[in-house]
C-alpha cells in the first residue's frame, strides 16, 4: 500500500505521508484545546484578581513585568500550562517536519515545477539573502520561516495544529481578508499583503478584488514558494514575491489597499518602523492599510495578558514582540505620516485591527 | 542576537518551569505517551474500518485469530524491536535533558 504525500487534503492542508504521524498530530491539535490557560472571563479574573490582590495599593502598570510574571508563576496550574504549550508544540513541529522530510526530494521537484508556471508569478532574486534578524526559529519551526527548502508545507500543516483545525479551508484568513478596508474614493487596482507567509490571506484578497492586481510578499523564500504554488494548484491569479517589507522594490504610490497581518510582532522596533515608512511610500495618496497585530501599550494591559505575552517571546520564540507591545505603536504608525481611522474589531479576540489612510 | 542552529528550538536544551526539572520531563513523558496511545488507538479504529471493508467482498476471515496466531519472521521481529527502540525514545526524551537545565529556568 503507498505511503507518502497521495493521502489527499483535510479542507486545504496536504495529509501527512503516514496514518501515524497524522494520527500523533490530530491528538496535539486536540490536546491544545484542552489546556487553554485561564480562558474564559471567569478565569481571566482570577488570575488577573491574583495579581491585584497583591497589589499593596501601587496599580497596575507600576508593577514591573518580573513581578507579574512571578506572582502569576506562584500558581501551580500557571507552572503546568507553560510546560505543555511548549512541549505541545515542540512535539507537533518536530512531528511536521518529520514527517514530510522524509519526502523531501519529492517536495522539492514539485515546488520546482511550479515555480515558472503561471496563472501568478514567482519572483525570487537568487542572490538575495534574508537579514539575521528574519532567521529565527518563530513559534518554534525548524529553520523558521526562511531556512527550511520544505519550510511551507510544514508550516501549513504545523500551523493546521496551531489553529487547531479551524483553519483547515483557510477561513481564519478569509475573514482577515474580508475586513480589509477601502480607500474612501473605492478604487482598487492593486494590493499587496505585506509578511503574507503562505498566502491564506492574498488569495482571498484576489476573490475579493478579482480585478486587481494584487501581491503577497515575504521574506522567507519557502513561503512564498509554497504560496505560488497553492496559487497554480487554485489557478488564482495572485504574484508573490520574496523581499523585505521595509525594502520591497515596488514604486512609489503604487497600491491603494495593504494588508498587514500579524508582522510587526515578528520584526524588531526599528524595522517596524521601516515597514511603516516603505507601506507609506509605495500606497497612493488616500490608499488604505488594515492592520491586525498584537495588543500594544503594554504597562496598561491585564497582569494575565502581559504574562502570556511574556510567556509567548521567552518560550515561543517571539523574540521581538515584547519590543511592540510595550511600544506606542499607533505614535510609530501616526509618526510614518498615516491618519489612524476606527476600523471594525475581528473575531480573533486578541488582536487589534487599525485601519489607517495616507492623506491625499 | 546568536544566530541558532537548525531545530535549536525544538531539538535543543529546551525549557524548563518547574523547580525541578524532573516535574517538566514528566510532563513531557506522558503528553508523548498519551499521543502515542492515541496513534495506536487510531490505527486499531482504522484497521477495523478497512478490515470490515474488505470483509464484506472477500466473506469471512478470522482476523483476531490470525492476529492471535500471528508468527512473525526474523525481519519483521527486528522491525518491531526498532519501532520499539523509538516508541521508548520519544516518550521518554525529555529525561535527557541535561543536569544544568535548571539555570534556564526563566
Amino acid at each position: 500500500m503507498q505511503k507518502g504525500l497521495n493521502r489527499g487534503k483535510t479542507g486545504l492542508v496536504l495529509r501527512t505521508p503516514t496514518l501515524a504521524s497524522e494520527s500523533y498530530l490530530d491528538f496535539l491539535q486536540t490536546f491544545r484545546g484542552k489546556v487553554a490557560f485561564a480562558k474564559g472571563a471567569e478565569k481571566k479574573e482570577i488570575y488577573n484578581g491574583y495579581v491585584t490582590d497583591r497589589l499593596n495599593g501601587r496599580k497596575v502598570e507600576d508593577l514591573e513585568l518580573d513581578e507579574i510574571v512571578s506572582t502569576i508563576n506562584e500558581l501551580p496550574h500557571a507552572r503546568v500550562w507553560q510546560r505543555f504549550m511548549r512541549t505541545h508544540q515542540e512535539m507537533f513541529w518536530r512531528k511536521t517536519r518529520e514527517a514530510f522530510t522524509a519526502h523531501e526530494t519529492e517536495i522539492l521537484a514539485g515546488l520546482a515545477e511550479s515555480d515558472m508556471k503561471g496563472p501568478g508569478r514567482l519572483v525570487a532574486d537568487p542572490d538575495f539573502i534574508p537579514p539575521d534578524y528574519t532567521r529565527r526559529e518563530i513559534h518554534l519551526q525548524p529553520g523558521g520561516y526562511t531556512d527550511d527548502p520544505i519550510g511551507g508545507i510544514v508550516h501549513h500543516y504545523g500551523t493546521k495544529v496551531f489553529y487547531s483545525g479551524m483553519n483547515d479551508r483557510n477561513e481564519l484568513h478569509n475573514e482577515i481578508a474580508d475586513g480589509v478596508q477601502l480607500p474612501d474614493d473605492g478604487v482598487v487596482k492593486r494590493v499587496i499583503d505585506l509578511g503574507c507567509s503562505l498566502g491564506q490571506a492574498t488569495f482571498q484578497l484576489k476573490r475579493r478584488f478579482p480585478d486587481a492586481e494584487v501581491w503577497g510578499l515575504d521574506v522567507g523564500l519557502p513561503m512564498v514558494r509554497y504560496a505560488h504554488q497553492c496559487g497554480v494548484e487554485y489557478g488564482i491569479d495572485v504574484n508573490f514575491i520574496q523581499a523585505l517589507a521595509e525594502d520591497t522594490g515596488f514604486p512609489d504610490d503604487h497600491f491603494d489597499v495593504v494588508l498587514l497581518y500579524i508582522l510587526f510582532h515578528e520584526v524588531p522596533a526599528d524595522k517596524a518602523q521601516e515597514i511603516l515608512a516603505e507601506t507609506f511610500r509605495i500606497m497612493r495618496p488616500g490608499g488604505r492599510v488594515t492592520i491586525l497585530e498584537f495588543p500594544t501599550g503594554g504597562k496598561v494591559l491585564a497582569p494575565l495578558q502581559q504574562f502570556i505575552v511574556d510567556y509567548d517571546s521567552r518560550n515561543n520564540c517571539e523574540p521581538y514582540s515584547p519590543g511592540l507591545v510595550y511600544s506606542d505603536f499607533h505614535g510609530v504608525i501616526e509618526a510614518a505620516g498615516f491618519v489612524i481611522e476606527p476600523a471594525a474589531a475581528n473575531s480573533n479576540g486578541f488582536l487589534q485591527t487599525l485601519s489607517a489612510v495616507k492623506p491625499a | 542576537m546568536k544566530q541558532p542552529g537548525f531545530g535549536d528550538e525544538v531539538d535543543g536544551a529546551g525549557k524548563v518551569f518547574f523547580d525541578s526539572v524532573v516535574i517538566d520531563n514528566i510532563i513531557d513523558s506522558i503528553l508523548d505517551l498519551s499521543a502515542q496511545v492515541w496513534t495506536h488507538r487510531d490505527r486499531a479504529i482504522v484497521l477495523e474500518e478497512v478490515l470490515n471493508e474488505v470483509l464484506a467482498k472477500h466473506g469471512d476471515l478470522d482476523i483476531s485469530g490470525m492476529i492471535e496466531m500471528h508468527q512473525p519472521s526474523e525481519a519483521q521481529q527486528q522491525q518491531r524491536t526498532a519501532e520499539r527502540e523509538a516508541f521508548a525514545t520519544s516518550v521518554f526524551r525529555s529525561f535527557n535533558r541535561d543536569i544544568g537545565a535548571t539555570d534556564r529556568r526563566r
